[in-house]
């Protein structure tokens, strides 16, 4: 069912297109974990450079795995809460973006159980249906023809939004995170075939959306 | 799966998604990471300020109980007594002088006269 060749033409489409980023540059795990080793012998600076290069990328997982943006300001002072008092827990051996993530996640997880409002199925498959090609109709005859790159852009946020709580999960961590599949399997608690086969789904999911694009 | 094409998909999301914590947000976090580096500085020196209390402590008690020691004697504590100090020939020499003033005509005269009727 599912086109898995390279040169699927939405691949040339999103080559054919402008990429250079407003995403932070992904650093180096031993950079992070040198950073911590500072911050935990007190050095205030240090914790602030890590922020910076993860705030965004945290804010926006949980924005889009929250109900609403107040939750997910929340569980995001919560998590780096979390990280202030558990300094001393980090290992140095390991990647400061997964450690940072899991805590999300658990965090995002523990929150939307307690809501109990709204909360996306944790354990779900993945194999609900959604509406995603209804918004990439809706950006394609939206008035004024926006710029594609931007269309294309809000249709894909808003095809992501539309995924099942689970693929979203799996490819935030990937997408912001930039996790590897047994980062995002240790993450979930799942395994590493799990995650592939969500992420796969997913990407199935967007590109059916964006193919109006193409 | 495409390694290739999910890849493209979340190169296309990061450009597009945007959004940023409140600065408000920021403050407080920092605000709070800060608090715990400087407590976590203040717990390394207060051991150190504790020791360096103790020991000058230590420096003034010691000093105390060397002066309340060497007082009576008045001894340098390295050096055996002052030269002469126990020295008997010394102080027979003192007890033996002569501390009588010696004999001046002026006070002769004087005597005599209030001696004589």
């Amino acid at each position: 069912m599912y086109v898995t060749t390279t040169d699927h033409p939405f691949a040339a489409l999103v080559a054919s297109l402008n990429l250079g980023f407003a995403h932070e540059p992904a650093s180096k795990p031993q950079d992070d974990a040198m950073l911590m080793q500072r911050y935990r012998q007190g050095d205030a600076n240090a914790f602030g450079i890590l922020y910076g290069r993860y705030r965004r990328r945290l804010h926006r997982y949980l924005l889009r795995l929250a109900p609403g943006a107040a939750d997910a300001e929340e569980v995001f002072q919560d998590v780096w809460a979390a990280v202030i008092r558990g300094r001393h827990a980090y290992r140095a051996d390991t990647s400061f973006a997964s450690w940072l993530f899991a805590i999300a996640h658990r965090r995002a997880a523990d929150r939307w159980r307690t809501l109990d409002r709204h909360a996306p199925d944790w354990r779900n498959s993945g194999q609900d249906t959604s509406d995603v090609e209804d918004v990439v109709v809706a950006a394609i005859y939206a008035p004024d023809h926006v710029v594609q790159s931007e269309a294309l852009g809000a249709a894909l946020l808003e095809a992501i939004n539309a995924l099942p709580v689970v693929q979203r999960d799996a490819f935030l961590l990937k997408a912001e995170g930039e996790l590897t599949l047994d980062q995002i399997a240790s993450v979930t608690g799942t395994s590493r075939e799990t995650v592939k086969s969500r992420l796969r789904y997913a990407q199935a999911r967007l590109r059916t959306a964006l193919e109006a694009w193409q | 799966m495409s390694d290739h094409e999910l890849d493209a998909l979340a190169r296309l999301y990061r450009q597009h998604a945007r959004e940023a914590p409140a600065g408000h947000v920021d403050a407080q976090i920092l605000a709070l990471a800060t608090r715990g580096a400087a407590a976590h500085r203040a717990s390394h020196v207060w051991p150190w300020l504790a020791v360096g209390m103790a020991a000058s402590l230590a420096l003034v008690i010691g000093l105390h109980l060397s002066a309340v020691v060497t007082a009576p004697t008045g001894r340098a504590p390295a050096d055996g007594p002052p030269p002469g100090y126990d020295d008997g020939r010394t102080r027979n020499y003192l007890v033996g002088m002569d501390i009588d003033p010696p004999a001046s005509s002026v006070a002769g005269t004087l005597r005599d006269r209030m001696h004589t009727p």
